[in-house]
């Protein structure tokens, strides 16, 4: 099993994904760039929270595993 | 800003721009002038393609859809360059590689491997690619048992050599069938252990942003506060 701080160090490299899936996903949806971005906040902080609720849901299912 | 004032977008010839978001990342937006959003998506999609694949050394992006037959013994699916194609240009190469890598009379994959498909078992392979691979993967970095090793190849001394039954008594313990038999494909995922998949998933979510991409240059945003018009044809 990997120690619980190489798994969340292993969670960084979901911050590029997040911010670039986010910009990519707002600038199919908005023309200018503010609107971009401000949608782009938004998506970001969706996944966050999506993911974190998974992450959550499957560390209290693995529990004592 | 309100957005259902803009002017229309003009998509220009909508096709081309749908084209050239596909060979490159962005370049169908810069064609219809849409610099902003163009040199955007270059940066996102190119920077997450690359990195993904300087995380799995190049390995991670190939294509191989073999199955066994009477010369290679293994099935081999790259269903993640299904996406990764999607990035256009830069996942080319892939299809270069596994065309000279094809049987029979298969040639030595160019750049040092750059993209190649992993070498099946059975599967061909010039003498110079199986030196290569020896030199490259040396086993005891690696860990018993694994490729490559000088006698898992047959016919050393012939231009074409064959990664075949190699070493049956260190792959054919415990009645192993081929497919359950160690390859190129387990030394990467040796070597490169979670940077593997995490940079097949990176380059796989490149090809999948850009189709958002190649749709955006085709038909303009999802909104329908954005008009839009295209080229009339001659």
């Amino acid at each position: 099993m990997i120690p619980l701080f190489a798994a969340l160090n292993q969670f960084w490299y979901a911050l590029p994904l997040i911010v670039v899936v986010s910009l990519v996903y707002s600038a199919t949806r908005h023309e200018l760039m503010r609107p971009i971005l401000v949608h782009a906040g938004r998506t970001a902080v969706w996944i966050t929270g999506f993911m974190v609720v998974v992450f959550l849901l499957l560390s209290l299912m693995s529990w004592g595993l | 800003v309100d957005e259902s004032q803009l002017p229309p977008i003009d998509l220009r010839d909508r096709w081309l721009a749908a084209v050239l978001a596909w060979l490159w990342p962005g370049a169908g937006h810069i064609y219809q002038r849409r610099f902003g959003k163009g040199l955007l998506f270059m940066v996102c999609i190119l920077a997450t393609f690359y990195y993904g694949l300087s995380l799995g050394s190049s390995n991670v992006v190939y294509a191989s859809f073999r199955k066994a037959d009477g010369n290679i013994k293994q099935d081999d699916s790259r269903y993640a360059y299904l996406c990764q194609v999607a990035t256009g240009l830069p996942a080319l190469p892939a299809m270069i590689q596994a065309k000279r890598m094809q049987n029979p009379n298969p040639k030595t994959p160019l750049w040092d491997g750059y993209m190649a498909p992993p070498v099946l078992i059975g599967q061909q392979v010039t003498k110079d690619w199986a030196n290569r691979l020896i030199e490259k993967w040396p086993p005891r970095e690696l860990g018993a048992p694994v490729p490559f090793e000088r006698g898992d190849f047959l016919h050393m001394d012939s231009p074409q050599v064959n990664f075949a039954e190699y070493n049956p008594d260190r792959h054919k313990q415990g009645g192993l069938d081929y497919n359950s038999m160690p390859n190129e494909l387990s030394v990467w995922h040796i070597h490169h252990g979670s940077m593997f998949d995490l940079g097949t998933v990176f380059t796989m979510i490149a090809g999948l942003l850009n189709v958002l991409v190649i749709f955006d240059a085709w038909g303009g945003p999802f909104t329908p506060e954005v008009k839009t018009v295209v080229a009339k044809p001659n």
